[in-house]
């Protein structure tokens, strides 16, 4: 009898192998996708794309993994768990950086557009007082032209700077920086040009 | 009885346990093909690439074909272990990865192509633009294609910077917005400068300066020639060039003169009316603006509703001093060292033929056809 007690015992316990460690790590999956997901609202997606990138592949590498263990005689989980509650510390972090990132791209457009308002502003002084001369008006005028077109984009800039859209702005103001800077170098040298037929008419 | 029992049921049990030992140590054996998992990733790094856009038909064909084995796949999962076959499932999820690989080898090239398209693209787009800002110097009315054709610069150069960043979508969106700004600003001096490609308006202006040459031979006497795309006023003595002068014009002086304040310099068969040495802008010479072809002209014009009713017809049109850099208001002006000359030239009575150009493939005319024919 006490054989036969034995030998049941091995029996369940044999049993218990193959339903040991079968169930899936639901609650652990939800977790790590809710902190990702979490993550990517407070604005990951735009200000650390690349860390959400490799959060996101590390994820479904860990759904991967716990599939394949679904097909497997031994089940274990274990490694998927680990796995998925160290995504989730991750993303839980990477959320925490977002506002800093956020501010320091905000600081970035801010300062950049600032820098092409400072350097339109001085060029439209120039141009407002650049003197009247040979073949001057219509150059003038041209001018003006142009500084309309980088106030317009200023403008527009700013609207992104507005909305929120920081990467966006940091982007257009390299754009408006080499164009005022290109029109501002042509007013200086039409304002010498000038100058220069000035001071040889008055000899 | 009880005894043999016992070892009835002994004997069951370890050969059950035998049994379910031998096919656990057989199952245990059997692996899960390393294929899938291969075929899942280049799945998975199909669904996040751009591919949809670019080869949506390869891509739709492989992820149906991917979803129908994974489907029976999964089924298969769901079986007794033992009951599972996973011999032809190794094969069906390679043949997957090799056309992902294949797809995706694919997509490299379709985005580099169009990444060497677009700065192609750009570089036209640079060139039209650069040949643009050349004519727009060197014509008073280039001024109102500026503001366009700074814009089209702008999203040239942002369009660099996103294809510098791979951002292909953006740099084709900015090169697309940078053409429209240039086809508007062509088309401001389009609007302009057709008249000057028009053989009919040439050969009319033609006309008009043979008559007045004709003139000066018949009477042996000066006439004048002004040609406003050239900007020169050119004195004739029975039928030969006596003296060329470079003139400054009006800011909208390619056009015909319709209306007062237009700022346009008007085109036709005039004579010096009056001299004035006590000008505001050194010495004058009066047209005689507006002669009948003019007031014809006027009429018609404010009959049709191209000029508003109470618009006037305008006048006191000038060959004046003053010099050649500032914008005239339709006038035509010289040096006044230049004015001093042709002030003494000319006696009152002197006919003016002001004319848009003389030559069809003048220079400029030429300049900006080919920008057409890039717009084209």
């Amino acid at each position: 009898m006490k054989k036969l007690n034995v030998l049941l015992l091995i029996t369940f316990a044999t049993l218990l192998l193959f339903v040991a460690c079968a169930s899936e790590p639901t609650q652990e999956i939800n977790d790590a996708k809710a902190a990702i997901d979490s993550a990517a609202a407070e604005g990951a997606t735009t200000y650390c794309s690349e860390d959400l990138g490799k959060l996101n592949e590390r994820y479904t590498a860990a759904l991967e993994n716990a599939k394949t263990n679904t097909g497997k005689m031994f089940k274990s989980n274990q490694e998927a768990k680990d796995l998925l509650v160290q995504i989730k510390t991750d993303a839980e972090s990477l959320k925490a950086t977002v506002p800093a990132k956020k501010e320091e791209a905000k600081s970035k457009a801010v300062n950049a557009l600032s820098e092409v308002k400072t350097v339109t502003e001085e060029t439209k002084v120039l141009v407002e007082n650049a003197p009247t001369g040979k073949d001057s008006q219509a150059e003038i005028e041209a001018f003006k032209a142009d500084l309309a077109a980088i106030e317009e984009a200023i403008t527009a800039t700013q609207g992104q700077i507005d909305a929120e859209n920081y990467l966006g702005a940091v982007e257009s103001c390299p754009a408006m920086m080499e164009k005022i800077n290109s029109i501002s170098e042509q007013v200086k040298t039409a304002i010498e040009k000038i100058e220069a037929l000035k001071s040889k008419k008055k000899k | 009885m009880k005894k043999r029992t016992g070892r009835i049921a002994l004997g069951l049990i370890t050969g059950s346990l035998l049994v379910t030992v031998i096919l656990t140590l057989w199952a245990g054996s059997r692996t899960i093909p390393p294929e899938v998992a291969i075929a899942q990733t280049a799945m998975a790094t199909l669904d996040n690439s751009e591919v949809s856009c670019y080869l949506p038909d390869q891509y739709t064909s492989v992820r149906e074909k991917y979803s129908q084995v994974l489907q029976r796949w999964n089924q298969e999962l769901h079986k007794w272990i033992w009951l599972r076959q996973y011999n032809s499932f190794g094969k069906e999820f390679a043949a997957i990865s090799t056309s992902c690989t294949q797809i995706k080898n694919e997509l490299a090239i379709r985005i580099q192509k169009r990444i060497k398209d677009l700065s192609t693209f750009g570089k036209e787009l640079a060139t039209r633009a650069s040949n643009l800002r050349q004519f727009t110097l060197t014509i008073n009315e280039g001024r109102i294609a500026r503001k366009d054709l700074t814009r089209a610069e702008l999203r040239l150069a942002q369009s660099a910077i996103s294809l510098k960043y791979a951002d292909v979508d953006q740099a084709e969106a900015h090169l697309n917005q940078s053409d429209r700004h240039l086809s508007n600003a062509e088309n401001h001096l389009y609007r302009i400068l057709k008249r000057y490609q028009s053989n009919n308006q040439i050969d009319r202006w033609r006309a008009w300066i043979n008559t007045t040459l004709n003139e000066s031979r018949r009477h042996r006497s000066l006439v004048v020639v002004v040609s406003k795309l050239d900007r020169k006023l050119v004195v004739y003595r029975n039928g030969a060039k006596v003296r060329t002068f470079k003139v400054g014009l009006g800011r909208n002086a390619l056009s015909d003169k319709r209306q007062s304040g237009d700022y346009a310099t008007p085109e036709g068969r005039y004579r010096i009316h009056r001299k004035n040495p006590h000008s505001l802008y050194h010495k004058a010479l009066l047209l005689d603006y507006p002669n009948n072809e003019d007031r014809r002209s006027y009429q018609k014009a404010r009959k049709n509703g191209l000029i508003p009713p109470q618009a006037g017809i305008g006048g006191l049109i000038e060959i004046h001093g003053g010099g050649i850099s500032f914008m005239t208001r339709g006038c035509i002006a010289l040096e006044n060292d230049d004015m001093d000359a042709l002030y003494n030239l000319l006696p009152t009575g002197t006919p003016v033929t002001i004319v848009g150009s003389t030559d069809k493939d003048e220079q400029l005319i030429t300049l900006f056809k080919e920008l057409s024919s890039e717009q084209d």
